[in-house]
């Protein structure tokens, strides 16, 4: 189908389903190069609604970077709601890229974002729709070529029969030397030897994995036994790619004309997180911190007023409490855009009066809540999780809060943590009626709180990937502990419902076997999984049966020490046996301080020893650590 | 403070924008033009900008009208300049003048608006024409509109056939807009026509308001 055809078919389709402006595109800043004469064509896919794709820096960064590139074109592409899949499939139209209104199938590249589990199934309706292959073992040298990156792709394996190769870790620059390969390898090979040979030479670029290139073994139990390259010349192990200095940020990001999820302009004033916490996948796979400086991020504030128009802009950060210059950057922003109509968020503050001041610098005629993240109510499982705030820290900061003008607080907890009790639950209610008191004091009946209660899910390549997920009836004892115990007016309880949860447990520390339970459970229907509407856990629970696997075994199976994971042939640059030790460390009620103060040697330094060494001091946040132990540990980066 | 008056078009691209999110669009296209946007005042400030009539859902338009008010005096050619390299795919800038401070608000003289409309059917030429007329010589015509009954006549001021060559045919209407006497809607004239289901590209050509000769 051309490009004229399928507009004429869209005429028909649009007026049929909802929102029809997020399948349009157009938007401001959008870029449309010239198809026929760009040689190389990519589209961006991120396998959820339009808006929050388009809420989605990673694919905002990667659209701007390959953009820029002579004779390469990046495109945009979303799932199609339920709607317009039905509208699509019913006049045989493929799915499209919003800008040049190409089947995804037309293209030499297809970028998936994955920061989620949950969107596992969608990028098979996404391929299948866009006319690709679902198979990685049924394309061939007409098919794009299908690679994904995104936080969930530090455990790739699950989604390993649906994607050709993997980026782990930071994007802006692979993904240039990606394209740069393919494009090398298509100019002198052969048509039908360009899709292996492409492949391969992928497996040479430093944080790409190609699982066809590696052979997985299990035990009698369903363990991995070892995950081993099937081919001369391809590493034992993909270690993650990070930038040593963060380039500048992207300024000219696309503006919709609808609304979407984060309706503003994102600019990352650092990344990495030092805190440590250990239910944290992001703080563990993001390290080492690095900051942008305050000039650079005003900068850029600037340009992207200029370039978008946006009303907002948030400064995003883990934890921008922690960003070495938060006080003096909050300043020159408030001071420059005073009166100006711009509003700045400043998300993930720490709970502590500072973050009071820092908001009200920036609060710029609007009124809207303060969130913090407690995440547990009890000393004990504070120390668990190594996220220690006193109670009386919270009230302190909640009161401060409402003082100051504020009528509503959100508050994150998370129930499920490891060994965690009806008491511990019992400490979350208690704690939030008294924030709530403190809301009362000043408020009276206008004060709110607003309580989002998810429950805790083992992560790889954290402390608690030995750890179990709570049990079903667990966590809903704990659920309707809150429930009754928060029920009334001034509080407002969300949660996630403990099927959610459990697909979320097994996806997450899946292995190779669940490509088929995915394809499967996706040919019965199962699609946008993070959408409570839409989950159909009967259809994951036939094609679990189907194929002889439970989730249970690997959401909730406890698991032994010294288990090998489908994830081990994946180095973050944080060491397993930090991980073993931080987990043990958890158990006894252990607690480390933020490893700005003092290096626990997590393994990050060896690991990027070289790029350390050519990077200045003090582009990255790690202290200084003892000689003798860097010469040793220098020797054997990615070890585990 | 200056107020000017846009005369803007909205191609097929942008036909599914709805009425509000063009008015974000447009504060955002007049921060990235750098104009000095008044704003009101109060708690809740909000930049000074009024359309003329929302265009609904699907349509495309060379006929918008909105007005602006600016902080302090601006050539219209070059708040023009200024606003074109800000304009997004789908919306094109007519016309720019400055006009009184204190005219009356363009909703309030609006009294009619013009869509030409190009409806898929094989319908001849006999046929449309006494679909037309057994519309125009009704006395009333009850509707239903969000569960609610109006009458539907007094909201079409006018029908004319265009040109009927099957598979297609054109009809011009002239529709109430009017804040107190009611607005009709080209969609809901179509379906009073026999056309609901028919694909129909709608387009608005021409706003009529108080003051005009």
């Amino acid at each position: 189908m051309n490009a004229t055809s399928l507009e004429k078919s869209l005429d028909r389709i649009l007026p049929r389903v909802e929102k029809p402006a997020r399948y349009t595109g157009g938007e401001f800043n959008s870029q449309v190069k010239d198809w026929k004469v760009t040689p190389f064509r990519t589209v961006l896919a991120f396998p959820d609604i339009y808006e929050l794709g388009m809420s989605n820096l990673g694919l905002a960064i990667l659209y701007d970077i390959l953009n820029r590139q002579p004779g390469v074109l990046a495109e945009r592409v979303y799932a199609p709601w339920p709607d317009m899949e039905e509208q699509l499939r019913a006049a045989g139209t493929p799915l499209y890229s919003l800008e040049t209104k190409h089947p995804l199938s037309d293209f030499d590249l297809i970028g998936l974002s994955l920061p989620y589990e949950q969107l596992y199934t969608n990028v098979l309706t996404l391929l299948d729709l866009g006319g690709v292959p679902l198979l990685v073992s049924e394309r061939d040298e007409r098919h794009p070529i299908v690679i994904a990156g995104g936080h969930a792709t530090y455990n790739p394996d699950p989604m390993a029969d649906f994607v050709d190769a993997f980026v782990i870790g930071e994007g802006e620059e692979v993904i240039v030397e990606i394209v740069e390969a393919i494009q090398e390898v298509k100019s002198q090979t052969v048509a039908t030897r360009q899709r292996s040979e492409a492949l391969r030479r992928l497996t040479q670029i430093p944080g790409v994995y190609v699982p066809r290139f590696y052979d997985v073994e299990y035990h009698k139990d369903g363990t991995v036994a070892r995950a081993t390259p099937n081919d001369e010349g391809i590493p034992a192990r993909v270690t993650k790619r990070i930038l040593p200095i963060l380039p500048p940020p992207v300024t000219r990001f696309i503006v919709p004309f609808v609304d979407v999820t984060h309706n503003r302009a994102a600019i990352e004033i650092q990344r990495g997180c030092t805190r440590g916490c250990r239910f944290c996948h992001a703080g563990m796979v993001t390290r080492p911190v690095r900051e942008r400086p305050v000039d650079e991020i005003v900068a850029a504030v600037d340009a992207v007023v200029h370039e978008t128009g946006f009303e907002e802009v948030a400064l995003l950060s883990l934890s921008s409490s922690d960003y070495s210059h938060i006080g003096e950057l909050v300043r020159a922003i408030s001071q420059r855009y005073a009166g100006q109509h711009l509003s700045i968020s400043l998300p993930s503050l720490r709970i502590e009066s500072f973050a009071v001041d820092l908001a009200e610098m920036l609060k710029d005629g609007r009124q809207t809540g303060f969130t913090f993240a407690p995440e547990a109510a009890t000393e004990t499982m504070r120390r668990r999780i190594n996220k220690f705030i006193p109670d009386q820290q919270l009230l302190d900061t909640a009161h401060e809060v409402f003082s100051r003008g504020w009528r509503t607080i959100k508050l994150y907890f998370m129930i499920g943590h490891p060994d965690e009790t009806l008491d511990d639950v019992q400490a979350i209610a208690d704690l939030t009626r008294a924030v709530l008191k403190e809301g009362r004091k000043v408020h009276g009946k206008a004060a709110q709180v607003n309580v989002g209660c998810s429950t805790f899910v083992p992560k790889p390549h954290t402390p608690f990937q030995w750890a179990t997920l709570d049990s079903a009836e667990s966590i809903r004892a704990k659920q309707s502990l809150l429930r009754r115990e928060l029920s009334g007016p001034g509080v407002k309880l969300s949660w996630t419902e403990p099927e959610q949860t459990l697909l979320e447990g097994f996806l997450s520390r899946g292995d190779r076997r669940l490509g088929p339970v995915i394809l499967r459970a996706w040919q019965l229907g199962a699609k946008f999984d993070a959408w409570d509407e839409q989950f159909n856990m009967d259809a994951w629970r036939q094609a679990f049966a189907e194929h002889d696997l439970d989730p249970e075994f690997y959401a909730r199976r406890p698991r032994t020490m010294n288990e090998v994971f489908p994830w081990d042939h994946i180095d973050t640059g944080v060491r397993k046996k930090y991980l073993a030790e931080d987990y043990q460390m958890s158990q006894v009620g252990e607690t480390r301080v933020d490893c700005r103060e003092h290096c626990f040697a997590c393994g990050i330094l060896p690991t990027f020893n070289r790029l350390r060494m050519n990077t200045p001091a003090e582009a990255w946040e790690c202290p200084p650590i003892p000689l003798p132990h860097r010469a040793k540990e220098g020797q054997g980066g990615g070890e585990t | 403070m200056n107020r000017y008056r846009i005369t803007f078009t909205r191609d097929k691209t942008i036909r599914f924008v709805g009425h509000l999110d063009l008015a974000k669009t447009w504060e955002r296209i007049l921060r990235r033009a750098e104009l000095p946007v008044a704003y009101s005042q109060g708690f809740h400030p909000l930049p000074k900008i009024t359309f003329a009539s929302a265009l609904p859902v699907g349509c495309t338009s060379e006929a918008e009208l909105m007005d602006i008010v600016l902080s302090g005096p601006c050539e219209p050619a070059s708040v023009m300049a200024r606003l074109s390299p800000a304009l997004p795919a789908g919306i094109a800038i007519a016309s720019v003048v400055e006009v009184p401070l204190q005219a009356p608000a363009l909703q309030a003289s609006l009294r009619w608006a013009e869509y030409i409309v190009t409806v898929e059917t094989d319908e001849t030429q006999e046929q449309v024409e006494s679909t037309v007329s057994a519309f125009l010589v009704a006395l009333t015509l009850e509707r239903e509109r969000r569960g609610k009954s109006y009458d539907l006549r007094p909201l079409v001021l006018s029908l004319a056939i265009e040109s009927v060559r099957p598979p297609s045919t054109q009809i011009i209407m002239r529709l109430l807009a009017d804040a107190n006497a009611g607005t009709g809607r080209p969609d809901e004239a179509l379906a009073a026509l026999g056309w609901r289901d028919a694909p129909a590209q709608i387009h608005r050509r021409r706003l009529g308001f108080a003051d005009d000769t």
